[in-house]
């Protein structure tokens, strides 16, 4: 479970004021549940994101995992983020490993065996980043945040760059993924479909400071009908709180 | 072989074994065309020199200012015969090595310093840069003043021309470094060292390479400062030597051997790089165009 109490970010802007981006958020994370985080830019939904993966620390409050304090990145939190950043010197499988350094070289191949075939790019641990298309490179990228086993995944606008057929199907590639391996999802996006066809929760937040204005929680069922009435009733529900 | 089974493949069996010629016929051509791509680079040699010999036998040019090739290769035909050719070469040859090793030293220690410390940039790149600006032979009545005439003053002249570019490129890679790639590392816990390892170093690699290589010309170029600066051995003394005796053809001898020293020693520079670099989009066009110089 993560905790999220009152936590504030400031930063120090270009003005004598500091720019609060995250003004006092609590926020609850249930095992896996299916979190998305909406909202204008500049709402700190970003922000958020990086303070829940430990890049970013709060100016103030905590955050909290299985009641533990975080202070800084754990393998039990992975992230993906709006770009696949792979190192383009290293191949597939080289990208994968840098998540594995502390495993035995035994270990760390079956793992990347193993999460390659998940995300169906089986053929594709030799290949060089260059080689791959947009939609590949995400997968390996989500890949090597699974390859941790992570309890958690944190995805940062992970599918914005991609164009629409490779978006669905990776989004239903994710909830598969999320079925087997049972972590927890929060995700950011702008993609009010999006986060209607994912989220069991969507948090929508504001701007000015970044805080949380509302909850909606979606009771549908899995892989839903993308252009059904109830997603429609959703995603204009949360286009009305935006 | 992949694009000739999928020739192969693509024919009806009856006639795999014409397929297989034609495959052969294609694969036959790409290979002579790499070849002749490989040798291109010749050709213009060669036309010059057939230019200057043809030329030099139509009495258009003065054989007292340009000899003809055959004279050329004469003198350096003597130079071998006495034994002193290899000795030049290896004495010009050390000068570039030692100032290129003393001057990659300081420019990767100061390189990395101002590149990784706000502070150390604050506080030596300005320097460093308003000493780029000082002509290279500026440096030559200080250096023989303080090191003399023999062979410090001349490495500490090349090392300081070695160091600029390799100075220059690596300090700015680092802190061109991708903060994104440095995130993925952290959030997946790679410690420092690891980090550097795996991150900074082969990201700031391939500039380091180009730093290195525009270092090593510079090198070149000022071993013969260097070297007419007053020395009694190596290439650019064999000029000096050519002038004072008035002999053109060692001077053009020792022009062609710098060049072929130079051109040989950056090709294995790129060559001892290139397996570190095979990641880059764009070293196959990088390596095109080398195999077309």
């Amino acid at each position: 479970m993560l905790d999220v109490q009152a936590v504030e970010r400031r930063f120090t802007g270009r003005g004598p004021d500091p720019v609060t981006a995250l003004g006092g958020v609590d926020l609850t994370i249930g095992e896996h549940e299916i979190v998305a985080l909406i909202g204008a830019s500049g709402c700190g939904k970003s922000t958020l994101l990086r303070i829940l993966s430990g890049l970013d620390r709060p100016s103030g409050g905590q955050v909290a995992l299985d009641g533990c304090g975080l202070v800084g990145p754990t393998p039990e939190i992975a992230m993906v983020f709006q770009e696949p950043r792979l190192m383009p010197w290293l191949t597939v499988r080289e990208n994968i490993r840098l998540a594995l350094l502390d495993l035995t070289r035994a270990d760390q191949d079956a793992r990347i065996a193993e999460v390659l075939e998940r995300v169906g790019l089986g053929d594709a641990a030799g290949l060089w980043p260059r080689q791959l298309s947009g939609g590949m490179a995400q997968r390996v990228a989500i890949a090597r945040a699974l390859a941790r086993r992570p309890a958690i995944l944190l995805m940062d606008e992970p599918f914005s760059a991609l164009d629409a057929f490779t978006k669905a199907s990776l989004q239903d590639h994710v909830l598969d993924l999320w079925r087997d391996a049972r972590f927890t999802l929060v995700l950011v996006t702008h993609d009010l479909e999006e986060a209607a066809y994912l989220a069991d929760r969507v948090v929508v937040m504001k701007p000015g400071p970044g805080r949380i204005a509302a909850e909606v929680p979606v009771a549908l069922a899995h892989r839903r009908d993308r252009t059904g009435p109830d997603l429609l009733a959703v995603k204009r529900q949360l286009a009305g709180l935006l | 072989m992949a694009l000739i089974d999928t020739i192969a493949g693509r024919i009806p069996a009856a006639r795999k074994g014409e397929a297989a010629d034609a495959a052969s016929r294609f694969a036959i051509l790409v290979w002579f065309r790499r070849l002749v791509s490989g040798w291109l680079g010749l050709a213009v040699p060669l036309v010059l020199l057939a230019a200057w010999q043809t030329l030099s036998l139509l009495g258009v040019f003065q054989p007292t200012l340009v000899p003809p090739p055959a004279e050329v290769l004469r003198e350096v035909g003597l130079l071998v015969d006495d034994g002193t050719l290899v000795e030049h070469i290896a004495v010009t040859g050390g000068r570039v090595g030692f100032g290129f090793f003393w001057g990659v030293l300081a420019a990767t220690v100061l390189g990395v310093l101002t590149g990784q410390s706000r502070l150390a940039r604050a506080l030596l790149d300005p320097t460093l840069q308003a000493l780029k600006a000082v002509p290279s032979l500026a440096w030559v009545p200080l250096f023989i003043l303080w090191f003399g005439i023999f062979e410090t003053s001349k490495v500490t002249l090349i090392a300081v021309g070695v160091f600029f570019p390799v100075y220059l490129n690596l300090m700015t890679a680092i802190r061109q470094t991708d903060r994104r790639l440095v995130e993925v590392a952290r959030i997946n816990g790679l410690s420092t060292w690891r980090t550097v390892r795996y991150v900074l170093l082969p990201g700031t690699l391939p500039a380091y390479v180009t730093g290195l290589r525009g270092g090593l010309a510079l090198g070149w170029m000022f071993v013969i400062a260097a070297e007419l600066m007053g020395a009694s051995e190596g290439l650019g003394f064999l000029m000096v030597d050519g002038q004072m005796t008035g002999r053109p053809a060692l001077i053009i001898a020792s022009l062609i051997l710098f060049a072929i020293a130079g051109k040989i020693s950056d090709r294995l520079l790129a060559a001892a790089a290139a397996p570190w670099l095979g990641w880059q989009d764009s070293l196959e066009t990088l390596e095109e165009r080398d195999r077309d110089a």
